[in-house]
């Protein structure tokens, strides 16, 4: 709805609507208002004198008649002769005025002494014992001493009940002497009768009021015989209050009248005229609404006229217009608007078909080219995308892309390939390969490409720069032909120098792999070997005086079965196999502990240290730790024959993947221990082989070929790796790299003794081999211990059942065969969870051992192991 | 073609409308279920004091009235045939006693109107009375019928609420001249020139003396005693002393209610008072009690009547009324009894005909009444109203006389049943 009238508002009805009012409507209602204003503002004014007229005249009507009355009276007055004789005719007289004048009530007649003569009524007739004195009157008194009528004020009939005034005449003597008075009782109402009888309008009414404001003639007797108190309605108050005029109030009936107040001027009663506002002013109504119907249907017939005819002849044809073209908007071109008419909405109509016709043709000349266009746009972006796509992979591939022309001139290059070959990749371009390439593969992969299409290289290449040497791997191929001449090739450069490296990296770690797995084996079985002799050696010196010639030889086998195990000690460095108790160790304590005993040693050599401060600790094996350093410093002091410098350096250091991928360790933190000598160097070719078993450089007899080997194990052993440097003439660096703990250094020193400590209780002593137990059993017992013996897992948990309570110690070998001493240990830890074990082997997994200790394992003692050692950590378990 | 669709079916809603508005309209005939409540009416008159017999006669005509109102008679009257005035309404009456005192009647005229909220009133019976009770009813605007009272005056009050059926003293009075100049001039008897004015001194006798004496001083007769009285006073020696100075022949004109009459005419007789006739008006003189009482002292005696018996000869709706009123009461009724149940029936009648039960409606319905001769049992034209005055302008009286015991009308001639006897006229010396 709202819509519409805003519509309706904006359109061509609304404004020709609108204008009508402006220009027609309003200004010809403003002017029949204000003329409407005048014409009741003077009509108004009429009333009110019409109104002012008439009370005026009632006035005037009361007052000649009360006038009259009195001039009347005072004639009948003078006609009376009140001598006795003559009162017949006296009250003949009387009674004849009574029946002439209607409005007499009762005529009384005084002599002057006050005493009444004759008294006639209408309503009663009086005896003359009635008659009474009426000297006391005041009206008697006043019209006798001021000789003139003296009219009384508004009093009640006593026999009818009616408002009557009574005028009271003296009555003289020819020689002018008062001889009695006339009193003439009037009925206001006659006089009302008199006065009503004048036309004051149909719809007027008049009322007197007396001086007390009470009700005295009105046509409603039955108002005047309440006698109602008038002083309420504002024009008797007005009057009361001695004014007179016309006023608006609510009247005698309680409606809105138009009241006019007049003083009837002998008697100064009131009389009060009355025309309902209503009444008064429906003319004037009448009018007012006759003009505002004319408006109204003026205003209704100009506003329907209009629209009427602006909608017939303009609004119709345009809206048919509009439709139209709202059908051609939506793109029904072919319609052809029809209306037949000679005006300018006709004329319109034909131009719009013309434009109509010309857009059609129009139409399909743009939708041609549209399509053209977005074919094009489509295309474009699928240029676009494809060229983004190969823009992508272009700068973001991890190897060097080039393209390059017939000439061998570089027409662009990704940032990989600037680096590869080592020049900005601004100055690349345009570079000219086939010019300034040295002649060789490279070169010549260049001109195959060119020839052929195809060219491949792969082989060291020094950058521009010169500063990097390094192996590249290039395909060249042909991406673009015109004809049959080809004009565009494209590059893939490869740096594969770190590729290459980490392969042979790899082979080596396999090679040590395999050759340390073999190293073990033999290591293994070899210590279980010198077990048996270094066991029945012990044995033997323990059994006979030391200085016996026996022992002597005993003493030797010894000596000879610790070079062996020294030996069997490297070899098993090496076949990661060696760690046994780890501590957690400060590194720049431990080296500086076997540099003090180093230095000792070898006087020409200086250590030069340089460590760092807040090193993070390790875990380590102190032994093999010791080993590792010792075999370096050897290997130094080998270098160096005439003396020289050993410069040991620690540092904490950070190792990522890419660095520790090729040595099989976890990137993470690492104390990085370098350790340079000032030595002949090792050869690129030799420093690929150092740390393989038995290769040495040295004479026969001087060396083993196992240090560096174990170096290398030990290293493996701990999570750690080795690295060589080295140039012919300028030394030899070591790198050591050992995992950084998270925890805190235990600082234990055992304090080793020397003596073999004998003790008490039953130990079961668990190995498969035969020889072994059985020297063990021997050495126990030498020890004072009562041993049982089992020969594999199975037969040790029997044992263990049988003799639990009396077990107080259990020997736990820990490579057999069926059962392994691990799953023999968490057996005997689930029969008996205080159960005491000691670990013992020739030969140790990388981890396994150390898990069984974690597992709650007393202690571990490798075999192959003297009398001394048995004794110290079979009383040390003993004792805990 | 739909304008002439929706012409069609335009008349046929006309058609079916105008059936049902038949159908309903057709008052259903007998009416049943309750009847409505009844109209109540007031009804103030003299029950007690001095002018109670009348007072009881007036009574009997209302109740009379009632009857043949409110049940159905078989008389050709209106309303006589039908139970009730319109819609089946009965009316109700209330009696007030006014004690023939003013204050008295304007206070019962106060009551009634407050508390018992009667519609109308009918009353009283002496003028000065009935002048207060019907300025009362003016004042509370209810409509006031007057079957009795009739002093000139009180139509001359302006009052807008008061109607009166009978006609006025001056009428009476005119009446009584005519009837002298009727007699004298058509029956040749020997009217004397004297007359004697006996009245009582409030409205009413004062009223009719001033007629008569108007009359007479016009028609040349002289007035040869004027004796007013206090109505019931104990004792008229000092009237009746005065009167037996005078000289016969002389005619008393006499205006006097029940007792006074009674009082008076034993009076002549005891003081040898002899006019050559007496004539009375009304009131007093048509009481139920003055033949009754009188016996042969009434022989003779002339009166102002607005009512006879003895009309029923020549109007028969009388006598029918009169059988039953007999009935009902074992009496004739009487020139009271007869303006109370004429004037209760003009009520009756306008109640019947108003177009609403209030006091407007009615009052408006009463100055539209228009009673034909035959519709009354009066010896007038009919009733109907002087809207200025509320004065019936159709009434007029008789003059009847006592004659056997019995009122016998002698005047006027159409409605005359026996002639005059002119007992007294031999003292009199009779004019060519």
């Amino acid at each position: 709805m709202k819509q519409r009238l805003k519509d309706f508002k904006r359109g061509i009805a609304g404004r020709i609507v609108t204008h009508l009012f402006a220009f027609g409507i309003i200004p010809l209602g403003v002017v029949g208002l204000l003329f409407l204003f005048i014409f009741f503002k003077s009509q108004k004014q009429d009333i009110i004198a019409l109104q002012q007229e008439i009370s005026q005249r009632i006035a005037a009507s009361v007052s000649t008649y009360i006038n009259q009355s009195v001039s009347q009276i005072q004639i009948f007055a003078g006609m009376l002769d009140l001598k006795d004789s003559n009162i017949g005719h006296v009250r003949h007289l009387c009674n004849s005025l009574l029946d002439r004048v209607s409005a007499y009530e009762s005529i009384t007649i005084a002599d002057a002494a006050g005493n009444e003569k004759v008294k006639v009524s209408r309503y009663y007739t009086y005896r003359p014992f009635e008659m009474e004195n009426i000297a006391d009157q005041k009206g008697f008194q006043r019209a006798i001493w001021n000789r003139e009528p003296h009219i009384g004020e508004v009093g009640i009939s006593g026999y009818s009940r009616f408002p009557t005034m009574k005028i009271t005449a003296p009555v003289n003597d020819y020689r002018e002497r008062i001889t009695g008075a006339v009193i003439i009782e009037i009925s206001i109402l006659r006089i009302w009768n008199l006065i009503s009888r004048q036309r004051i309008g149909g719809n007027r009414y008049a009322y007197i009021v007396d001086r007390k404001g009470k009700l005295i003639a009105y046509q409603e007797i039955s108002s005047v015989l309440e006698k109602k108190d008038m002083s309420g309605i504002r024009g008797v108050r007005e009057f009361l209050s001695g004014k007179t005029g016309v006023y608006q109030y609510p009247g005698i009936k309680g409606n809105r009248v138009i009241g006019a107040v007049e003083e009837i001027r002998p008697i100064g009663w009131g009389v009060v005229v009355e025309l309902p506002v209503q009444t008064a002013y429906r003319n004037l109504h009448l009018l007012s609404g006759l003009f505002l119907l004319v408006l109204i249907a003026t205003t209704g017939a100009a506003v329907f006229l209009g629209l009427k005819f602006s909608y017939q002849s303009i609004i119709r044809p345009i809206r048919y217009l509009q439709k139209e073209a709202g059908i051609i908007e939506e793109g029904e071109l072919t319609r052809r608007i029809e209306l037949d008419r000679e005006d300018e909405l006709g004329q319109l109509a034909q131009s719009f078909n013309q434009m109509v016709f010309n857009l059609q043709r129009i139409t399909v000349f743009r939708n041609e080219l549209l399509g053209e266009i977005a074919e094009r746009k489509r295309t474009e972006a699928e240029l676009r995308e494809s060229e983004e796509r190969y823009r992508t992979i272009f700068e973001n591939a991890p190897m060097g892309i080039m393209r390059f022309d017939g000439t061998g001139t570089i027409l662009e290059c990704n940032e990989p390939f600037a680096e590869i070959i080592g020049a900005p990749r601004s100055r690349l371009i345009s570079f000219n390969m086939l010019e300034n390439m040295p002649s060789g593969p490279a070169r010549q992969a260049l001109f195959d490409a060119i020839e052929t299409g195809v060219g491949h290289f792969e082989g060291p290449y020094i950058s521009v720069s010169g500063d990097k040497d390094i192996i590249i791997k290039a395909n060249h191929k042909c991406i673009r032909k015109e004809g049959d001449r080809s004009v565009e090739w494209i590059s893939i450069f490869e740096d594969v120098s770190e590729r290459q490296r980490l392969e042979r990296q790899f082979r080596q770690a396999q090679k040590m792999e395999a050759v340390g797995t073999l190293a073990g084996g033999i290591a293994h079985d070899f210590n279980n070997l010198l077990m048996g002799i270094m066991g029945n050696a012990s044995l033997i010196l323990n059994r006979i005086e030391p200085d016996d010639p026996i022992a002597k030889k005993a003493r030797i086998i010894e000596n000879m079965v610790e070079r062996g195990s020294a030996l069997t000690r490297q070899l098993l460095g090496f076949a990661r196999g060696g760690k046994y108790e780890v501590t957690v160790e400060d590194i720049n304590v431990l080296i500086r502990e076997h540099n003090e005993i180093f230095g000792r040693t070898r006087k020409e050599i200086t250590i030069v240290e340089d460590f760092a401060e807040n090193l993070w600790p390790a875990e380590v094996d102190r032994g093999q730790f010791g080993q590792v350093l010792m075999n370096l410093y050897i290997n130094a002091w080998q270098a160096m024959p005439g003396g020289g410098n050993i410069f040991v350096r620690t540092q904490n250091i950070n190792l990522d993947q890419g660095y520790v991928r090729a040595f099989t360790v976890k990137a993470g933190r690492y104390i990085k221990i370098t350790v340079t000598d000032t030595g002949d160097g090792i050869d690129t070719e030799n420093q690929q082989k150092i740390f393989e078993p038995f290769f040495t450089t040295k004479g026969i007899g001087i060396g083993t070929g196992l240090g560096l080997a174990s170096v290398y194990g030990i290293m493996k052993n701990h999570d750690g790796f080795i690295n060589v440097y080295s140039q012919k003439g300028c030394g030899t660096t070591f790198t050591l790299y050992f995992p950084a703990s998270e925890r805190n250094i235990m600082s234990e020193n055992l304090q080793i003794s020397g003596e073999i400590r004998t003790g008490t209780g039953t130990i079961l002593l668990v190995d498969d081999e035969d020889m072994i137990a059985e020297v063990g059993a021997e050495m126990l017992q030498a020890l004072g211990y009562e041993v049982l013996i089992a020969f594999n897992g199975k037969e040790a948990l029997q044992l263990f059942d049988e003799h639990q309570k009396k077990i107080d110690l259990v020997i736990l070998d820990m490579i057999m065969p069926d059962m392994s001493g691990g799953e023999v240990f968490d057996q005997l830890k689930k029969k008996d969870e205080m159960v005491k074990v000691i670990l013992s082997s020739g030969y140790s997994v990388n981890g396994q051992a150390q898990e069984i200790l974690e597992r709650g394992c007393n202690g571990f003692i490798q075999k192959p192991f003297t009398l001394e050692d048995l004794s110290k950590k079979v009383g040390e378990i003993l004792a805990s | 073609m739909q304008i002439e669709r929706l012409k069609n079916r335009f008349q046929m809603l006309m058609a079916l409308w105008l059936v049902l508005a038949l159908f309903c309209g057709c008052p259903a005939e007998p009416v049943s279920g309750p009847a409505p409540e009844p109209v109540t009416v007031g009804a103030i008159y003299p029950f007690t004091g001095s002018s109670a017999s009348s007072g009881e006669d007036i009574r009997a005509g209302i109740e009379l009235g009632m009857e043949l109102v409110n049940n159905i008679h078989d008389l050709r009257m209106p309303l006589a045939s039908e139970a009730g005035i319109r819609n089946r309404r009965k009316i109700r009456l209330i009696f007030r006693d006014s004690q023939s005192d003013e204050t008295a009647a304007a206070r019962a005229v106060e009551e009634l109107v407050e508390k018992e909220g009667v519609v109308a009133i009918l009353g009283c019976y002496n003028s000065s009375v009935t002048a207060s009770a019907s300025e009362q009813a003016e004042m509370k605007k209810v409509p006031f019928i007057n079957g009795h009272s009739t002093s000139p005056i009180l139509i001359r009050r302006g009052l807008r609420w008061f109607f009166r059926t009978t006609p006025d003293d001056e009428i009476f009075s005119e009446n009584f001249f005519t009837f002298f100049s009727d007699m004298l001039w058509k029956e040749g008897l020997s009217i004397p020139r004297q007359l004697v004015l006996v009245y009582e001194n409030r409205l009413w006798g004062t009223s009719v003396s001033n007629a008569e004496r108007k009359i007479a001083m016009k028609l040349g007769y002289e007035i040869i005693g004027d004796f007013p009285y206090a109505a019931g006073s104990s004792s008229f020696d000092d009237v009746l002393a005065s009167l037996s100075q005078l000289s016969p022949p002389y005619v008393i004109l006499q205006a006097s209610y029940d007792e006074d009459a009674l009082s008076l005419i034993r009076g002549y007789a005891k003081k040898k008072i002899r006019p050559t006739a007496i004539l009375g008006m009304n009131a007093g003189f048509n009481s139920p009690e003055f033949i009754p009482e009188l016996g042969p002292l009434a022989e003779g005696i002339l009166s102002r009547e607005v009512w006879a018996l003895d009309i029923a000869g020549k109007k028969p709706l009388v006598g029918e009324v009169n059988d039953l009123f007999k009935t009902r009461y074992g009496r004739d009724m009487t020139g009271h009894s007869a303006r109370a149940l004429t004037a209760f029936m003009t009520l009756a009648q306008a109640l019947n005909r108003a177009a609403g039960l209030d006091p407007e409606s009615i009052r408006q319905a009463l100055i539209d009444t228009d009673i034909s001769a035959d519709q009354v049992i009066m010896p007038w034209d009919g009733v109907r109203f002087d809207p200025e005055t509320g004065q019936n302008i159709r009434g007029r009286g008789i003059v009847v006389q006592v004659q056997d015991g019995k009122y016998r009308t002698v005047w006027p001639k159409d409605l005359k049943e026996r002639p005059l006897i002119w007992n007294r006229e031999k003292t009199v010396p009779r004019k060519p």
